[in-house]
């Protein structure tokens, strides 16, 4: 008992940040203006057919994204990991970088691609391109191609909370989503756990394979982020490519409100990664000695926001953290809350299994050599697993570059992330500038994991 | 003389897995005993239970004479080495070694001193600002070593310290580890390995040990010539057990074979074995003057053949020869058993 006494507090963090306020969001749908209605809420919810078509076009959405994930994601990560080639680690660093792009601007890219007006128009439908990216909690894509059409869970959680102001719904949506997503993480889980998922990798030719990679590579890659690099030097663009080329886009990004934007981002990202990638690990190394059920337990409790999507995780901050005692809505805490409650899933998910796989020998041995729990912590296990600390930093790094689904229902004026600032500028239809905006974006983050990148190999030497 | 080790009916359950069944074994100072078994028999959780790497459902572990049952294992003061030598991979060798040193809180003169003094020892002195990945298998195995001793424990725990070299390194360091033992003629060793040569070369004492249980434990020298157990004989020197009835208190029959064997201290009436080490058998052309039986099978060993061979009373039966002139696979063979091989009971 007294050794799971010292995961309070990673854990105090994720039952306070977001058991508490997703509590607040069940409690929510069952209040209406006047005090406790019960069910009512839900009543009119499930019977809308807004909800229902939201529903089922979340579902829909959900299962082809999975199904292209499984096509190309398996087979860009089985070409990397069994036919590498030179050049691979940068390709890999580039990922990364994706994961920084603002997810409504895949969008936009896609549209510069494969859009009516867009450069591999003829046999690819935007829509398809779109379901591989789009996946069941996704909100910043729909947000861009427009909730009038598209509307999923996620987005009518946004709309009823953030346009309409009428919480008890979002709150009903919300919880839905919750549970609709928790079944479905709880399933993946199963299948993990019970080993059935079957990867098969025939035998091809290098060439074949490194070929099919580029090809797949490009248009789901290399693609979207060419057409943001030439949007944001784009005068016009009325025709396959854009013309009028200029500078001024990008002039203007590194200059004033971009600029400003781009600091708040860095630090929010590098506050959050941080505490993220420390709270992660403290989850990821408390519960080594714990009996399995225990450790199960916490495993699932940490991975648990990663079901939520992050418009849920900031409906219940604002819901939680909008008055006494810990009032937080309209200052900068809450967005930096909102990134640390979505990065921890992943942070503690990389260093966990990294941890998983770290020989425990070398700890006993150090423990038989006369050192304390704490020194073998210091000097044994938390080094070991510094490759792996320093590999989460850099995807929570990435991640929360991006992030707009929490952030844009919870940023206060003086603390206005890019990616914000991106959706603004597309809003007002400036999409050159959001894209000039984007490729600071992009900048800074390829900066901050090159960095991050400079410091893991050492780690991993020492 | 109060035991430098002391095991007192320890038992390790893992749910409803029996790792150990109450093990009572005791370790003088300056000896060195080995638990020598087959995979799964028990004799690497024994010496965990001993290192405090896990809590014995059962039982207590005394070190010196002191109850370290409920003993963190930085309270025991051991020194261990593991067979996959568990070095800080992220620390220099003598960072290694200085560690349990430093954990200590020891005055850094002194560790630097302790350091050397220890490298120099196991003869890695020039290898002080390397990191464990630019070491050989055996050169990380000094360093575990020199790492365990830094601390100057009066019980060293090896656990199959030698398993991950190659055969002619493997033999190296038993000799390193002889020379280490001539050196620490205080240190009480506890060696768990499967591997009979390291035994028999190191051991002053030997535990076999089988299915969780203690089967035998004695003199080294004692137990490879008399082991009482058919166990310890065919795993201990690879014996042939061949039953046999006792004629006599000094005579045993094998078919019409009569042959000299002790059976004084075996319980009347319970199954024996005739122990044969496979270099004592005897083979040659038939005559019909010994045991008759065929060859099935002929290995050259570089010293010598190894045969396989079925005797006609329905016995297999292996044999160790120089030479095998006029012999061939599928011919009919005398073989001859000397007396005074030792009788074993039969598991």
């Amino acid at each position: 008992m007294r050794r799971l006494l010292w995961l309070l507090p990673p854990v105090a963090v994720l039952v306070v940040f977001f058991g508490y306020p997703l509590a607040l969001v069940l409690h929510q749908s069952f209040v209406g203006d006047d005090g406790f209605v019960g069910l009512a809420n839900w009543e009119a919810v499930l019977a809308s057919a807004e909800f229902r078509r939201a529903l089922v076009r979340t579902a829909l959405l959900a299962v082809a994204a999975t199904a292209g994930c499984l096509v190309l994601g398996v087979f860009l990560a089985l070409v990397i990991a069994f036919a590498p080639f030179p050049g691979v680690r940068a390709i890999s660093r580039l990922v990364d970088v994706v994961l920084a792009f603002p997810s409504f601007l895949i969008a936009l890219a896609f549209t510069f691609l494969y859009g009516s007006a867009g450069v591999l128009n003829a046999a690819l439908a935007s829509g398809a391109c779109l379901t591989l990216l789009l996946c069941m909690n996704e909100f910043g894509i729909v947000l861009f191609v427009g909730a009038k059409d598209v509307i999923t869970s996620p987005m009518l959680v946004y709309t009823k909370a953030i346009v309409t102001f009428d919480y008890p719904a979002a709150c009903v949506v919300a919880v839905v989503n919750v549970v609709f997503s928790g079944a479905l993480y709880a399933l993946h889980r199963w299948v993990f756990a019970k080993g059935r998922a079957v990867l098969l990798w025939t035998r091809r030719s290098r060439a074949v394979a490194i070929a099919l990679f580029a090809v797949l590579f490009t248009v789901v890659v290399v693609a979207p982020l060419a057409m943001i690099v030439l949007a944001s030097v784009a005068g016009s663009w009325n025709g396959v490519l854009p013309s009028n080329l200029t500078g001024e886009h990008l002039a203007s990004a590194v200059s004033g409100d971009a600029v400003a934007s781009a600091v708040v981002s860095a630090q929010t990202a590098v506050i959050a990664a941080l505490t993220a990638v420390v709270l992660g690990t403290w989850l990821a190394l408390g519960p080594a000695k714990a009996p399995a059920g225990v450790r199960r337990v916490l495993d699932a409790a940490a991975h648990l926001p990663l079901a939520v999507p992050s418009v849920v995780v900031g409906l219940g901050l604002l819901v939680a953290f909008s008055r006494s005692p810990l009032l937080l809505n309209g200052t900068r805490w809450i967005v930096l809350v909102a990134h640390l409650v979505i990065l921890l899933p992943f942070t503690f998910s990389v260093v966990s299994a990294a941890q998983r796989r770290v020989d425990p020998l070398p700890a006993a041995v150090a423990e038989s050599l006369g050192a304390s729990a704490l020194h073998v912590l210091w000097r044994v296990r938390v080094p070991v697993l510094l490759p792996a600390m320093s590999a989460s930093a850099s995807l929570g790094l990435a991640l929360s570059m991006g992030e707009v689904g929490a952030t844009i229902m919870l940023y206060p004026p003086d603390w206005r992330t890019l990616p914000v600032s991106v959706f603004a500028l597309t809003d007002r239809g400036q999409v050159f500038a959001a894209s000039a905006s984007t490729v600071l974006l992009l900048g800074t983050t390829l900066a901050g994991l090159v960095a991050l990148g400079l410091v893991r190999p050492r780690a991993a030497e020492r | 003389m109060t035991p430098a080790v002391e095991l007192r009916e320890v038992a390790v359950h893992f749910g409803r897995t029996v790792a150990l069944h109450g093990l009572d074994l005791s370790v003088a100072p300056g000896e060195t005993l080995a638990l020598l078994g087959p995979s799964g028999s028990g004799k690497s959780t024994a010496l965990k239970a001993v290192a405090g790497f896990f809590r014995p459902t059962a039982g207590r572990v005394l070190l010196g004479g002191r109850d370290v049952t409920d003993l963190p294992p930085n309270r025991r003061g051991l020194g261990v080495v593991v067979q996959s030598y568990a070095l800080f991979p992220h620390m220099k060798v003598s960072d290694n070694v200085a560690f349990g040193l430093r954990a200590r809180r020891t005055p850094r003169r002194i560790v630097a001193e302790r350091v050397a003094e220890v490298l120099s020892l196991v003869g890695m002195s020039g290898f002080r600002d390397r990191y464990p990945r630019q070491l050989s298998g055996g050169q990380q195995q000094r360093v575990a070593i020199a790492r365990a001793l830094a601390i100057r424990p009066p019980v060293l725990l090896l656990d199959e310290p030698l398993s991950a070299l190659d055969a002619a390194l493997r033999e190296e360091m038993v000799a390193e580890l002889l020379r280490l033992r001539s050196e620490l003629p205080d240190t009480a060793i506890v060696y768990v390995t499967h591997d009979q040569g390291e035994v028999l070369a190191l051991a002053d004492r030997i535990a076999v040990m089988r299915d969780a249980r203690l089967v035998e434990v004695g003199p080294t020298s004692a137990l490879y010539h008399r082991p009482a157990e058919s166990f310890t004989a065919s795993f201990l020197g690879a014996s042939n057990l061949l039953p046999v009835e006792v004629v006599d208190a000094g005579t045993v029959r094998l078919g019409e074979l009569r042959l000299a064997a002790s059976s004084a201290g075996l319980p009347p009436g319970e199954p024996v074995a005739l122990g044969v080490r496979p270099h004592r058998v005897g083979v040659r052309e038939y005559s019909g003057a010994g045991l008759a039986a065929r060859l099935v099978a002929v290995q050259w060993r570089g010293t010598g053949f190894r045969l396989d061979l079925e005797l006609e009373l329905g016995h297999r039966l292996r044999a160790e020869v120089p030479a095998v002139d006029g012999l061939s696979v599928g011919s009919r063979v005398d073989v001859s058993i000397p007396d005074a091989c030792p009788l074993v009971r039969v598991a």
